[in-house]
């Protein structure tokens, strides 16, 4: 009897040092995503002095590689335990899939701004963490405005006068590239938030249900707003030309006063032309007597895997993320638009006229992520078409209502 | 003595076990998954030929299939006549033959996504060299926005795409015209022959071989294309540059229509073998009647 005391003793001893040892190994959260800001290693230093029973595993894969990496590691049951991924875009098929954590519960939910959360939510749950969003606005060389005495236009009518003023001076007013629907794509969307979704905030939600349709007045004029600009750029070498890189070298050579583009660029365009004063406006694209709308484009989302065998310390690192001290510095570090409310992160001075618009309620959505799924390329395809063919606004966006639909059905 | 058979097979087995593998495993598996409507994640309902049926009836499908049988014409004449043009001339001055040839398949090897970006640059509307070079020996008249006008965009990326492969046509077309017999060349100048004369009787028939291996390489490369048209026009402008592997990667990797988008690579295939066996077909029985 005292022997089996003594080994039973020795026994429960033993395990209880085992389970002491196994409560003090580190869990190891995995996190692969596509972008991160360069402040990203003090984060998460951060988080595991504050978390020292959690190890973050930390990787990015940038685009384009990115979605065939993560899609891969899903689809083979590998998945990590925090991922990234673009706003919205894949978040209906992983959810539909079971990839993804229903987030709802989790107290950071209720800070966020409500354009972020909608995106971030199918059915009214929450399935993501934004990490916030790039404005969509006009650049405008603020010294070729002087030489021509013109104030930055906030309605169309001063917008249309300044371009006047620019070309009659002999200076580039406007530079769009089609060549790549990267200006057609971003300028849409601006163009629709000052045209529709100002007075409108229901107009996306409308087409999505079925109960509107694209071949209306409203969405006709978004297309003809930009037609009708073609006095101050030339269509042809618009279609020639590359929106995201070759418009933008012509701003930093500053030979244009106005471009389409977006806040991720300011520190790149700061840093090539530090002499070049600019600023970042709202598309004055709104009637005289209403102030512009600015278009936010959420940038990249955190989700937790629903497979996850650490969802908890998962769903930390994902808590920490949104905490208000934490969140201003990822987003200050990635210069993003805060998706928290309250928050406001420390942008570069250029991106204040748009950032005061969205700070005052002046912000809507960019289209294909306000529709979901990927409409993207359908509506840059009939942009494409619109300028290259020469197309009628009614039969540009029937095409596109077509393929809408298909994309909806998915 | 003849290996029996089965000796052979065993020989053969482990390259037909990979090849079996990374080869014919993955295209039967691809052409199934054609008769889907696979999403690439989580879906693949057997559907039957109803990607076929809606292909003929997708108007971005049969503007890419025009689009891309226009565009291997176009690199196949270019590519032809620049590197038999080159070779000619490198076969008649032997000093120069060796540092042409080095310098004339540089080209070939520089990564196409470089050559697209380098290109497009050239391209340029507003800073590109083309149109400078067009306004300094006072062409100005024929500058043009290159990848930005619907009638030359797609054969500006043509262009490209034959200066980047010409240098390996001529190789080819080198080494069959230096096998051609001087005494025939020799006896043609006897009778008379020289220049024009010369190429088009005697050179030109016995160029058949390298004639024949050239097109075919440069048909099945042009009919494959896709780095050169997805960087420099992105498809565009409003279609005219969007070839059949573009339209598989949109439908594929932007659409999510991995079903629809297999589909068409199945027709790229066939389009690809039919148009090689009856060329093959023509120009072998051009090359037994020269």
């Amino acid at each position: 009897m005292k022997a089996s005391l003594k080994v039973l003793t020795a026994l429960s001893l033993a395990a209880a040092f085992a389970n002491a040892a196994l409560a003090q190994t580190p869990v190891t959260v995995r996190v692969l995503t596509l972008t991160a800001p360069a402040n990203m290693p003090e984060i998460n230093a951060q988080f595991e002095k504050e978390n020292p029973g959690i190890k973050l595993d930390f990787q990015i894969v940038p685009d384009p590689q990115y979605g065939d990496v993560i899609r891969a590691r899903l689809a083979g049951g590998d998945a990590p335990d925090v991922f990234g991924g673009h706003a919205r875009s894949e978040m209906t098929v992983w959810q539909k899939s079971g990839y993804i954590e229903d987030l709802s519960k989790e107290a950071w939910v209720a800070t966020l701004n409500p354009g972020p959360r909608t995106l971030a939510s199918i059915d009214g749950k929450v399935y993501q963490f934004p990490v916030g969003g790039d404005g969509l606005g006009f650049f405008v060389n603020l010294d070729l405005l002087a030489k021509v005495n013109a104030k930055i236009p906030t309605n169309f009518t001063q917008f249309k006068a300044t371009l006047t003023k620019l070309k009659a001076a002999g200076v580039r007013p406007l530079l769009v590239g089609f060549k790549d629907n990267f200006s057609s794509l971003i300028w849409s969307s601006m163009a629709a938030s000052n045209l529709i979704l100002t007075k409108n905030p229901e107009a996306n939600a409308a087409l999505v249900s079925g109960k509107a349709n694209f071949d209306s007045a409203p969405w006709r004029g978004v297309l003809k707003q930009m037609r009708d600009l073609q006095g101050f750029y030339d269509n042809k070498t618009a279609l020639g030309l590359g929106g995201f890189d070759e418009v933008k070298n012509e701003f930093l050579a500053g030979r244009v006063a106005f471009i389409p583009y977006g806040t991720w660029a300011v520190q790149d365009i700061k840093k090539a032309a530090p002499n070049l004063k600019f600023a970042v406006i709202p598309y004055p694209g709104n009637r005289a007597g209403t102030q512009p709308t600015a278009t936010v484009i959420a940038n990249a989302a955190v989700m937790v895997s629903a497979t996850s065998k650490v969802k908890d310390a998962a769903k930390k690192y994902v808590a920490f993320l949104a905490r208000p001290d934490i969140y201003r510095k990822y987003a200050t570090g990635a210069s993003l638009l805060s998706s928290v409310k309250g928050v406001r992160s420390d942008l570069a001075d250029e991106i204040n006229p748009l950032a005061e618009a969205i700070a005052v309620g002046r912000g809507s959505t960019f289209l294909p992520q306000a529709w979901g799924g990927d409409t993207q390329t359908p509506w840059t395809t009939m942009l494409g078409k619109y300028f290259a063919n020469n197309l009628s606004e009614s039969e540009a966006l029937k095409g596109f209502e077509k393929d809408f639909r298909v994309e909806m059905a998915k | 003595m003849q290996m029996p058979f089965r000796v052979a097979l065993a020989f053969l087995a482990p390259a037909l076990m990979v090849y079996s593998l990374l080869i014919i495993y993955p295209a039967l598996n691809g052409f199934y998954l054609s008769l889907t409507d696979s999403n690439g994640v989580n879906r693949a309902n057997y559907i039957g030929l109803a990607n076929y049926t809606r292909m003929f009836a997708d108007s971005s499908f049969t503007t890419a299939l025009r689009n891309t049988v226009i565009y291997a014409v176009l690199v196949t004449l270019m590519q032809t006549v620049l590197g038999l043009t080159l070779a000619l001339w490198m076969g008649k001055l032997p000093w120069l033959r060796n540092g042409a040839r080095v310098a004339l398949f540089t080209p070939g090897m520089i990564s196409a996504l470089i050559v697209a970006f380098v290109w497009s640059n050239i391209y340029n509307p507003l800073s590109g060299g083309l149109n400078a070079l067009l306004s300094a020996v006072g062409l100005g008249g024929l500058t043009r926005v290159w990848l930005g006008d619907p009638n030359t965009a797609l054969i500006a990326v043509a262009v490209v795409n034959a200066w980047m492969y010409s240098g390996h046509s001529a190789a080819i077309f080198l080494a069959n015209y230096l096998s051609i017999p001087p005494e025939l060349k020799e006896s043609a100048e006897l009778d008379g022959a020289s220049g024009w004369t010369m190429f088009w009787h005697i050179e030109w028939p016995l160029l058949a071989p390298a004639t024949t291996v050239n097109t075919v390489i440069t048909v099945i490369s042009a009919l494959k294309v896709f780095e050169l048209p997805f960087i420099m026009t992105q498809g565009g402008p409003g279609g005219a540059t969007t070839v059949l592997n573009l339209e598989i990667y949109k439908r594929a990797f932007s659409g999510n229509d991995f079903g629809y988008g297999t589909a068409l690579t199945v027709v790229l295939l066939l389009l690809i073998v039919g148009l090689v066996l009856l060329q093959t077909r023509v120009l072998q029985a051009r090359e037994l009647r020269l």
